[in-house]
């Protein structure tokens, strides 16, 4: 590495730069130093291009089926939802293209690169064509195309590395330019492959608004704090999941929801009652008779769902608990009693709202809760598993590392029985077995039960992963804490929980991937997921036969890709923390 | 501190409470219900397909037919992963020759071809799935036999297609549309886990007294990836999947052979409905007899508004609806073969359609004036 990328900070403290030394010498230096070194230099060098060969002429051979993969896209993407409401389904992905360019922006990713890194990169790929065009048993047409495009890109790595030469080395581009240019280039690509016009048009338009809400993202921040903005995003980010599955996917038809005689009064008496309550509960006078009061909650929301009563009310009689127990700890002032209220009255209004989506039948022809399939719903699986396994994973922690013994058997007892069972088996317990411990009237379908299955299997995994960092927190912290005059629940909150999340990052991190990969898991209970799409039905049509390979390996790039990316975003987060640092 | 453990230990014990309720909550059936808590997204839509039944679900006592129509669609059972039979198009949607045969049934009794709701089955999960009354019925590749037909409750349709288990494998390694089994000695055969082609393959080896090798693998894609590599010498399934497997990826013609030309097993495939419903099998039997007999008589999807108009014969006149016509007796439309003529086709217009392309030959399907198997008794 003599041309370090120059977006790290710790550039004036980094070593001097040795000169650059050329190619000659550096192999010189490093392949052939003796005669041991030069001999399995050859070696390797023979492995990797035999390697190479064979791989580059098995993806370009003729045989390969790889017009498949374009033609079935709606397949993999959303399986059978239906043709005539596909808009549906590009305006979803809008909303996460949306978020995620306003998130690029206001996260400020991407930084500076140096013109003679960028010439390097160009001449790298442009050496990649070249070694496709001299290596790959394809045709003649691919390998003169390869070779075309690889001289120009070669060419243009060079030119750009003469213009800036030696002494413009403090000139840099910014990255998200060249990012700009690789999306006109799959805009160019999408416009030449051969599928419907209305897909390019869509996808066409997904771009301009990645492109439009970037720039959008830069405007909002140089008018509001990065804080406020961030915050702002993040809550968009979790009401996108519900948005886009219980309302634009799902099209609800709402007349049928009992609006007037249950969600109304349900939701006026929550906000009046319960927001007065929480005001004297968080005033910080309630003393022991708000503890009290906060209990009575307790067992009226558990006590609820024995009874029969609307789900909306069980539901919200549960959230009112938690904000009742909640209440003393992060009240005291006026104003946290004003958020206090304020956050309950916002939670009631979106849970009715979620609520009212979720019973109102689907205005989707013909198909009632299997209408999510393909890559949509293994999105679906792994995103809602992970929202609802994340606050059940740190609870059981918490429970574990707790001094109360009842709540640290039962976490220990939930754990440990979980991580004893395959993922499978907690799939087929929840499609066989779980409506029977729900009240009579409540019946999930096949989706929210593996959601359900999911999320319960995770939990105990994120637990464990937590209870690490809890653990790793020094003796000295929690003493620290209570020398403060914190009580327990504020030294867990703001004291010890923050810490113990930083630093087990890479086992979260580790634990996402392995739960966006298990989703594939659901085929076993007749869910159309997206490698079960790839595996069992696209290489089965008619049209398709004898295209399984193909297929597999369309399923594992797109997979690798969104893994990959997760694991890139999360050294991010680890490099801004300072994990490992401190 | 004491108030908290107190609330604590409370919570616990309610949280017990509840969960017993709700467990025994399942034998209850008096616990009111109000229409707000009902939050099943409602998919049992009141058409009396009632899930909770298992194998008495079967004995409703001959009403499906009503049902059905009062429901408004077919439910109807299908394989998605048999190329030809039953597979989701780019689209999604399910095509195939027994999903058209879902299709003739939804056009007889309801008039509109397109009022399926289909249901992809697994074979393990197809028999409960009749049984329980989730689906009207199953048209997905089940072979008539006397156990499915004496143990497992299913009354079957006449056959649609008749289907037996070859071998196949490559004429460079020796083989020709002669061979037999015996020359089979010392191979490794290889098939797809978990049905009945293993057994079959095992007993007719043993029975030709030749030693081999059996492999099995998870699906037949996978099967097939294997001989097309050089790990099986041979592959054996029903002769419809090694037909048109070896149209699709042959590598050029001749390379792969099929043989015996009598195959070790007889697989009759058709449609199969519940056990004890006679009036809505008979609804499904004389959609499949008329599909039959429209080819018989020479009525196509494109000529069958001329043939209303001037039936040739009394046969084709009853079975489009005219005078003396016997659908109203068997509480179809009289219309009902018409719509199935006209909106899914005859017999061989199925066939054509969705067997044909992929390389199948009438062979044992033709009709039986054809030297075929097909024979429907007469429309009168």
């Amino acid at each position: 590495m003599t041309d370090p990328i120059v977006n790290e900070v710790q550039e004036s403290e980094s070593a001097p730069e040795k000169p650059s030394a050329g190619a000659i010498r550096w192999a010189k230096e490093n392949l052939f130093s003796s005669v041991i070194n030069s001999i399995l230099s050859l070696l390797m060098l023979a492995i990797i291009v035999l390697f190479v060969r064979g791989l580059l002429s098995y993806l370009f051979s003729e045989e390969r089926l790889w017009n498949v993969i374009p033609r079935n896209m709606k397949l993999y993407w959303t399986e059978a939802y239906p043709v005539a409401e596909m808009t549906r389904t590009w305006v979803s992905l809008g909303v996460v293209v949306v978020l995620t360019g306003l998130s690029l922006a206001v996260w400020r990713v991407g930084g500076r690169t140096s013109p003679r890194q960028f010439g390097r990169t160009l001449t790298s790929l442009g050496i990649a064509g070249l070694v496709l065009a001299i290596l790959a048993d394809a045709s003649a047409g691919i390998r003169i195309g390869a070779a075309v495009v690889g001289a120009v890109l070669i060419l243009a790595g060079q030119a750009v590395r003469l213009m800036a030469g030696p002494g413009f080395k403090e000139e840099t581009i910014h990255i998200r330019s060249i990012l700009l240019g690789v999306l006109a280039i799959i805009g160019g690509i999408v416009w030449i492959l051969p599928i419907e016009s209305g897909t390019k048009v869509s996808l066409s338009i997904q771009g301009v608004l990645l492109v439009v809400s970037y720039l959008l993202g830069g405007l909002i921040t140089s008018r509001v704090s990065g804080g406020l903005a961030r915050g702002a995003l993040v809550g968009l980010w979790m009401l996108s999941l519900p948005v886009i599955y219980l309302v634009i996917q799902r099209a609800p038809v709402v007349a049928d929801v009992p609006l007037m005689s249950v969600f109304l009064p349900s939701v006026v008496g929550f906000i009046v009652v319960g927001g007065a309550f929480l005001w004297w509960a968080g005033s910080g006078k309630a003393g022991e008779p708000g503890r009290l009061a906060a209990g009575v909650v307790v067992l009226a929301a558990l006590g609820s769902w024995a009874v029969s009563l609307p789900m909306l009310v069980r539901f919200l009689l549960l959230g009112l608990a938690t904000f009742a127990l909640a209440a003393p700890t992060f009240g005291g002032t006026s104003k946290a009693q004003k958020n206090i209220v304020v956050a309950w009255s916002a939670g009631v209004l979106l849970t009715a709202y979620f609520m009212a989506m979720m019973q109102a039948d689907t205005g989707l022809e013909g198909l009632q809760g299997e209408f999510i399939g393909g890559l949509n719903l293994t999105f679906l699986l792994a995103l809602a598993g992970l929202a609802i396994s994340f606050p059940i994973g740190i609870m059981l922690a918490l429970g574990r590392t707790s001094s109360m013994p009842i709540f640290r058997l039962l976490s220990t007892g939930y754990i440990e029985t979980v991580r004893g069972v395959p993922l499978i088996t907690v799939l087929f317990f929840a499609n066989l077995v779980i409506n029977r411990f729900l009240p009579r009237e409540v019946e999930l379908d096949d989706v929210v039960k593996a959601i359900v299955a999911v999320a319960l299997f995770s939990a105990a995994y994120l637990a464990e992963n937590v209870r690490g960092g809890l653990q790793s927190i020094p003796k000295g912290q929690y003493e620290a804490a209570k020398a403060m005059g914190l009580s327990t629940v504020q030294t867990t909150v703001f004291i010890t929980l923050p810490q113990a999340l930083r630093s087990v990052i890479p086992a979260l991190v580790g634990q996402v991937i392995s739960l966006f990969k298990d989703t594939s898991l659901v085929a076993i209970i007749g869910l159309a997921d997206f490698l079960r799409v790839a595996r069992d039905i696209v290489p089965n049509q008619p049209a398709s036969l004898g295209s399984l390979r193909e297929s597999l390996l369309f399923a594992m790039v797109i997979y690798w890709i969104f893994t990959f990316n997760v694991s890139r975003a999360s050294l991010r987060l680890e490099r801004k923390l300072g994990v490992g640092e401190r | 501190m004491n108030l908290k453990k107190l609330i604590a230990l409370l919570a616990v014990f309610a949280l017990i409470l509840a969960a017993c309720d709700a467990g025994g909550g399942g034998d209850d059936e008096t616990t009111p219900t109000t229409a707000a808590t009902d939050d099943g997204g409602g998919t049992d839509d009141g058409g009396g397909t009632d899930d909770g039944g298992g194998d008495t679900g079967a004995q409703t006592g001959g009403n499906l037919l009503e049902e059905v129509i009062a429901r408004g669609t077919l439910n109807c059972g299908v394989n998605e992963t048999l190329p030809g039979f039953g597979s989701k198009d780019e689209a999604g949607a399910f095509v195939g020759f027994d999903v058209d045969l879902c299709r003739a049934v939804a056009a007889a009794v309801l008039g509109d071809s397109e009022a399926v709701e289909y249901t992809a089955l697994t074979a393990a999960q197809r028999f409960e799935a009749l049984s329980s009354g989730s689906i009207d019925m199953l048209s997905r590749n089940t072979t008539w036999t006397q156990s499915r037909d004496g143990e497992l409750g299913v009354d079957f349709a006449p056959t649609t297609y008749y289907d037996g288990q070859q071998v196949m494998a490559r004429s460079a390694d020796g083989f020709d549309s002669g061979s037999g089994l015996s020359d089979l000695a010392g191979a490794v055969v290889c098939t797809n886990a978990g049905t009945t082609t293993e057994k079959n393959i095992t007993e007719a080896m043993q029975a030709a007294g030749a030693d081999f090798t059996l492999t099995t693998f998870e699906d037949f894609n996978i099967v097939l990836e294997n001989f097309k590599s050089g790990a099986c010498d041979a592959v054996t399934t029903d002769g419809s999947g090694l037909i048109s497997r070896k149209s699709t990826d042959e590598p050029a013609p001749g390379d792969w052979v099929i043989f015996p030309a009598v195959p070790i097993s007889k697989e009759p495939l058709g449609p199969g409905v519940a056990q004890g419903d006679a009036k809505w099998a008979d609804a499904v039997n004389w959609t499949m007899y008329a599909l039959i007999i429209a080819e018989e008589q020479g009525i196509t999807s494109a000529n069958v508004d001329d043939m209303l108009a001037n039936p040739p014969n009394g046969e084709v006149q009853r079975l489009l609806g005219g005078e003396e016509e016997k659908q109203t007796a068997m509480g179809l439309p009289a219309d009902a073969f018409y719509n199935v003529i006209k909106q899914v086709g005859n017999y061989g217009e199925i066939f054509d359609t969705h067997l044909s392309v992929l390389g199948l030959e009438r062979g044992l399907n033709a009709l039986w004036s054809d030297g075929g198997l097909l024979y429907a008794p007469p429309a009168r």
